[in-house]
């Protein structure tokens, strides 16, 4: 009996403890502004006054405030995630807990009515240039690894989608087949492990390919450096799953001397240190997003090339700087001009649109185009 | 809800007042339930009216009207017309205290999802109740099983049947997944709720009844409301159908008592035709089994739980689907019809990985866990295993509510 109470108590302490404490130590510690992992900023308490708790906006933001400040919020999301791995579910907000300490971007569904709004634009925009028009799809992870996929797995099927794409392009497009090429390489490191990109050297691939149909010769592959060691991209900060080791950032460069501007502003080089040490270290590549970045190369003879674009442009770009003059980035989520007008204004030679197949079945962006 | 509270308990006043003249008393009784279904009406019914109206005279689109659900408002007002009915019935005292009345309409505990307390049945408690450490624990550990119930299984559950309603087409087996989960997701929720609402009543010293007991076990749908939302049973039981007449006045009479009760429990549930035609579902199956084959089943455990599984199955559709069009084409694929074959890769992969949470809940639906707590109680180190287990659910529920993802509310409706 002299058990059961003191159970009894420790049991109603620990409850009230765990109502309390994390309740003052938010009312305590200092407030964390940024969430890395999370890549956004998090919600602050707010302050009081009449008229916010009138209109409840103080009773709303103190409550995202709480939830995102508690003690032990990261821990306890990642708990979340194991909890989910071990009952048995093979991925987590559309992430699988892949193989070999691979994550994987997961779809399920598809709104077939995007890409072909996509296409159709896009058919619409060939038709009205005279100058050489690229498409170049990268096939998700999953799409080229398929066997670091957990089982089960259910995905729509990109290699589908791609031939109904294919099929349904103008003779204006040349379509760069970037699916094959990549197949060819699976065994070497042509994806992060923990990030959904193609890597320095899966770019490097992709950009062979290009070249190929250019019918140019594609530059050798530049000098291997190590750029960050323990690196947790994308997909480690969505699902949580914090047993997976992430994986190793390199980039492959050439020494080419380059003029860049990132919507305006004017820096000397392609890749940024500081943005390696960030969590999305993938902006190492030509920073983050922006609307309109501008590489001017030392090769003033050669062409002026437009890439619009996402992010997987960003990796692929520079190794471009060998073979033309000028590199001009277009992202259509940000960039809202008229892209014929820009290619008339800019005397652009070529256009290449760079989409990974996860964003061109599912933007809407696209459409935009003109 | 403060009108609500000022006008219930006035009448409750009255109606004790004129008990001598029955016929006053009655006529205080009367209004006080007009008021009470009028103040629901309103709110959760008017637009459903409306509708119906404006389709019915075909004048095309009426303006329909922006009336908030007030939160709780069938629960509450349930909770309310057994106040003066009960005096009326010399059940219960009227409470003198306004604070105390006030208390118990909006205690906040049950006031969400049930259970529907009758006041006669705590209003001793109001006054007179004693708070205990070991009621605070055993409190603490009802509180914690409901939360368990709502967020470790129902709203993963929910999530499947989520997936599961947002295809445009789908095989047969996974339609059945995906109501079977519905099911479990609707037992969980609910009864997590009403845990929740009895563990917190008794940290506060309050004794309310039971909402759940095991009703997915049951050999048939009458067994079954004696099991589920016992409350609201209960209610509709000594409320509307003995008032009604009950079964008192011969084998039709008592049937068209029966699909009265049976209406309004499906449109209590919501103002929707699905809903309705829903509870009507179940009336019939209650009658069928009263005057048929109720005694049969009886005998035939096996046979009848699986055909209460069937028909409680099914008849879930209805109340899962947003209406009926969407409820029919479901059934369509349900028993094979326009179905994209028996299974296709999406059933397996549902099956594969959901599994291990649809056989958790299953169990979870039969007394088996409780049985083994049973016996097991008198050991000594039990106890430190139930610590041990509160504890380590405790955490995982806030490392589930931390990562914030899927917590709907799926009773609003009521």
């Amino acid at each position: 009996m002299k058990a059961q109470r003191i159970v009894q108590h420790m049991t109603i302490c620990i409850f009230l403890l765990f109502l309390s404490v994390p309740l003052c130590m938010f009312l305590v510690t200092p407030e964390k502004s940024f969430s890395d992992l999370e890549n956004r900023y998090l919600s602050k308490m707010p302050s009081l006054s009449n008229t916010s708790i009138w209109d409840k906006s103080f009773q709303k933001k103190s409550e995202d405030a709480f939830n995102d400040q508690f003690l032990f919020r990261d821990s306890l999301v990642s708990l979340n995630t194991f909890q989910d791995y071990a009952l048995g579910y093979s991925s987590i907000h559309d992430v699988y807990f892949g193989k070999d300490s691979y994550l994987l971007n997961q779809q399920q569904r598809l709104d077939e009515s995007i890409w072909k709004q996509n296409i159709k634009v896009l058919n619409t925009f060939a038709h009205n240039q005279d100058i050489p028009i690229y498409l170049m799809l990268v096939p998700s992870t999953r799409t080229i690894l398929e066997n670091k996929l957990p089982n089960p797995h259910y995905d729509i099927d990109e290699d589908v989608i791609v031939k109904d794409i294919q099929s349904s392009l103008t003779k204006q497009i040349n379509y760069v087949d970037v699916f094959q090429t990549l197949r060819n390489h699976s065994l070497e490191d042509i994806y992060y492990k923990s990030d959904h990109h193609w890597s320095a050297l899966g770019s490097y691939y992709g950009y062979v390919a290009f070249q190929k149909e250019r019918n140019q010769e594609p530059a050798p592959l530049g000098t291997k450096e190590l750029i960050k060691s323990n690196f947790l991209g994308s997909l480690y900060a969505r699902s949580k799953a914090s047993w997976y080791p992430g994986d190793t950032l390199y980039a492959y460069k050439n020494q080419v001397d380059v003029q860049v501007t990132y919507d305006g502003l004017q820096r000397d080089t392609l890749y940024i240190d500081e943005n390696a040490k960030k969590r999305d270290a993938y902006t190492y590549f030509m920073d983050g997003n922006h609307a309109e970045v501008n590489v001017t190369t030392t090769n003033t003879q050669k062409e002026h090339i437009l890439i619009v674009r996402d992010s997987f442009a960003q990796s692929f770009a520079p190794y471009l700087v060998n073979d033309v003059s000028q590199i001009t980035l277009l992202d259509l989520r940000y960039y809202k001009g008229n892209i014929s007008e820009y290619i008339q204004e800019h005397h652009v030679d070529e256009v290449l649109f760079l989409y990974s197949m996860d964003t061109f079945m599912n933007t809407r962006d696209i459409s935009t185009l003109k | 809800m403060l009108v609500s509270i000022l006008v219930n308990f006035q009448i409750g006043k009255l109606v004790y007042r004129n008990l001598d003249s029955k016929q006053k008393a009655k006529t205080y009784v009367i209004a006080s339930v007009i008021f009470n279904i009028a103040l629901l009406a309103f709110f959760k019914y008017f637009n459903f009216f409306l509708w119906n109206i404006s389709s019915l005279l075909q004048t095309g689109t009426l303006d329909i009207m922006q009336i908030a659900l007030p939160i709780g408002i069938s629960f509450y007002t349930f909770q309310t017309l057994t106040y003066p009915i009960d005096i009326y019935r010399k059940e219960t005292l009227p409470q003198t205290n306004f604070m105390n009345f006030g208390m118990y309409v909006t205690f906040f505990p049950q006031l969400i999802a049930g259970p529907i307390v009758r006041y006669r049945d705590i209003s001793l408690q109001i006054t007179n109740r004693t708070t205990s450490s070991s009621l605070f624990y055993e409190g603490i550990q009802r509180f914690i099983c409901g939360l368990s119930k709502k967020v470790l299984l129902a709203n993963p559950l929910g999530s499947i049947w989520n997936q599961v309603s947002s295809l445009s087409q789908m095989s047969m087996l996974t339609s059945w997944i995906g109501i079977l989960a519905f099911l479990l997701q609707l037992y969980y929720d609910f009864s997590g709720y009403s845990d929740m609402a009895v563990g917190l009543g008794k940290m506060f010293g309050f004794h309310f009844p039971e909402n759940f007991n095991y009703p997915y076990i049951s050999k048939s749908m009458s067994e079954f409301w004696r099991r589920w939302h016992m409350t609201l049973g209960t209610w509709f039981r000594e409320y509307v159908y003995i008032p009604l007449g009950g079964n008192r006045k011969g084998m039709s009479k008592t049937i068209g008592n029966l699909l009265v009760v049976w209406f309004l429990t499906g449109l209590w549930h919501g103002a929707s035709w699905n809903f309705v035609l829903w509870g009507l579902y179940c009336g019939i199956f209650i009658i069928l089994e009263k005057y048929g084959i109720g005694k049969w089943l009886h005998s035939h455990a096996f046979l009848s739980r699986l055909y209460f599984f069937i028909i409680i199955a099914f008849g879930w559709i209805l109340f899962a689907c947003e209406d009926i069009a969407s409820a029919v084409s479901y059934m369509q694929v349900f028993i094979g019809f326009k179905s994209q074959g028996l299974m296709d890769a999406f059933t397996l992969y549902l099956w594969n990985t959901q599994i291990l949470l649809i056989v958790f809940a299953l169990v979870g639906c039969t007394p088996l866990v409780h049985k083994i707590y049973v016996r097991l109680k008198n050991k000594s180190y039990i106890l430190y295993i139930t610590l041990f287990i509160t504890m380590l659910l405790l955490l995982l529920c806030t490392s589930r509510m931390a990562s914030d993802i899927y917590n709907p509310f799926l009773y609003f409706r009521f």
